[in-house]
């Protein structure tokens, strides 16, 4: 890789990294807390 | 190499290792069904037609999480080079497996109305301003438009007619898009699976992606910053020939920021530049094969002394000039022209101490 494709690289990477984590664990803690499923039983409860 | 462009390059390697794909793709789908079907204790069982649509977006998630660990982990050892020389059959195998999670799930819960599948995977849910009732699924769609792109330009033909920056800009697109499938795990499945197991796993794979990526890109960012100390002018010392292992490379980074890769071969030593023409390859990762440098990637091919691709093949890199002084192989930091000659040091025989 060329200088400028791995700089490009790794400040996509310290972005996406912790971003996503947060976003994806906030979004976790708003999940519905009334369902209570496990897998398969996931089918009853989506439809 | 270019002189003429396959839709999809096959040898008896990649064959092998495309039938241990699909085959290992099968085994996963029938156990994740046997599994999947089997009654609750309260007597209930799964639908295969949805547990088909979790079975085949789970392994196509999986499938692109070994695909995004094996650049970082080929930069951590040569080991994983095989890997890295069939990823891309890998990544147009995981579109399809893509594409059949995307079809089925599209007809199954959007076919049945009186409005166009496209249309109503947009309209059914329209809590665009809810993060928990946000409609997840376009968050899977996104990215599979993203693999849609890269599995249509992985072939020479577009890295060469879009050019090498636009296609590597392209197909970085594919560290968002597996963002975007992370956050479409977490809105869908994870919001009915309440198992703690499926988040651990959701989470433990885009960390060991992410933190793979980090953890390479960091070491070379420190190698990168090491060099900037070096003079700016002057020859630069690599290593004796003796630590340069035989029919491989050593590879320096220069003040200006690219990397060199001094191969040992033949009792003679030559630099070339790392970054191979096809997809900025690092050729100091690959060997020599009948007596030419060969990229890890993809196999180009380059003559170490010239740089130039054995014929009938035209390709060119950069060469750099090279001199034995008290016992360290220095290297001049000013490329010469791809292609152009430079004098191999020539080792006594039978010997590189």
């Amino acid at each position: 890789m060329r200088r400028a494709h791995r700089r490009t690289h790794l400040l996509l990477w310290f972005l996406l990294a912790p971003l996503t984590a947060a976003a994806a664990i906030y979004a976790l803690s708003l999940a519905p807390q009334d369902q209570s499923t496990t897998f398969p039983d996931f089918i009853e409860q989506g439809e | 190499m270019g002189h003429q462009y396959q839709a999809i390059q096959w040898n008896g390697n990649k064959v092998v290792y495309d039938l241990y794909i699909l085959a290992a793709l099968a085994v996963f789908l029938v156990v994740f069904m046997v599994v999947g079907l089997m009654p609750t204790d309260a007597g209930h069982t799964a639908d295969p037609v949805v547990l088909m649509i979790r079975a085949l977006g789970v392994a196509a998630f999986t499938m692109l999480t070994i695909i995004l660990m094996i650049g970082p982990l080929a930069r951590m050892s040569k080991r994983f080079n095989p890997l890295l020389y069939n990823r891309r059959h890998l990544g147009v195998i995981t579109f399809f497996v893509a594409t059949a999670h995307f079809g089925l799930a599209l007809l199954w819960y959007h076919g049945g109305g009186p409005i166009n599948p496209l249309v109503s995977l947009f309209v059914s849910n329209a809590e665009y301003d809810s993060i928990p009732g946000f409609p997840f699924e376009i968050f899977g769609l996104v990215a599979f438009v993203v693999l849609f792109l890269m599995a249509a330009t992985s072939h020479d033909f577009w890295l060469n007619n879009l050019s090498a920056p636009v296609w590597k800009a392209l197909h970085m697109m594919v560290y968002p898009a597996y963002a975007l499938l992370v956050l479409h795990i977490v809105l869908g499945a994870l919001y009915t699976e309440k198992a703690a197991l499926y988040p651990v796993m959701t989470f433990g794979a885009f960390a060991l992606v992410s933190g793979l990526h980090l953890y390479t890109g960091l070491r070379e960012w420190a190698a990168d910053s090491g060099m900037r100390r070096l003079k700016k002018q002057g020859w630069i010392a690599v290593a004796a020939p003796g630590d340069i292992p035989l029919d491989r490379a050593v590879i320096a980074p220069l003040p200006n920021g690219e990397r060199v890769a001094v191969f040992r071969y033949d009792n003679k030593i030559s630099a070339i530049t790392n970054v191979c023409r096809h997809q900025n390859g690092p050729l100091g990762e690959g060997r020599i094969v009948d007596g030419c440098v060969t990229c890890p990637w993809h196999g180009w091919q380059y003559r170490p002394e010239d740089g130039v691709s054995p014929p009938p093949f035209t390709e060119k890199v950069a060469t750099y000039n090279a001199r034995l002084e008290n016992g360290m192989v220095m290297v001049d930091p000013r490329a010469n022209k791809p292609g152009e000659r430079a004098e191999p040091i020539l080792l006594p025989e039978g010997g590189a101490s």
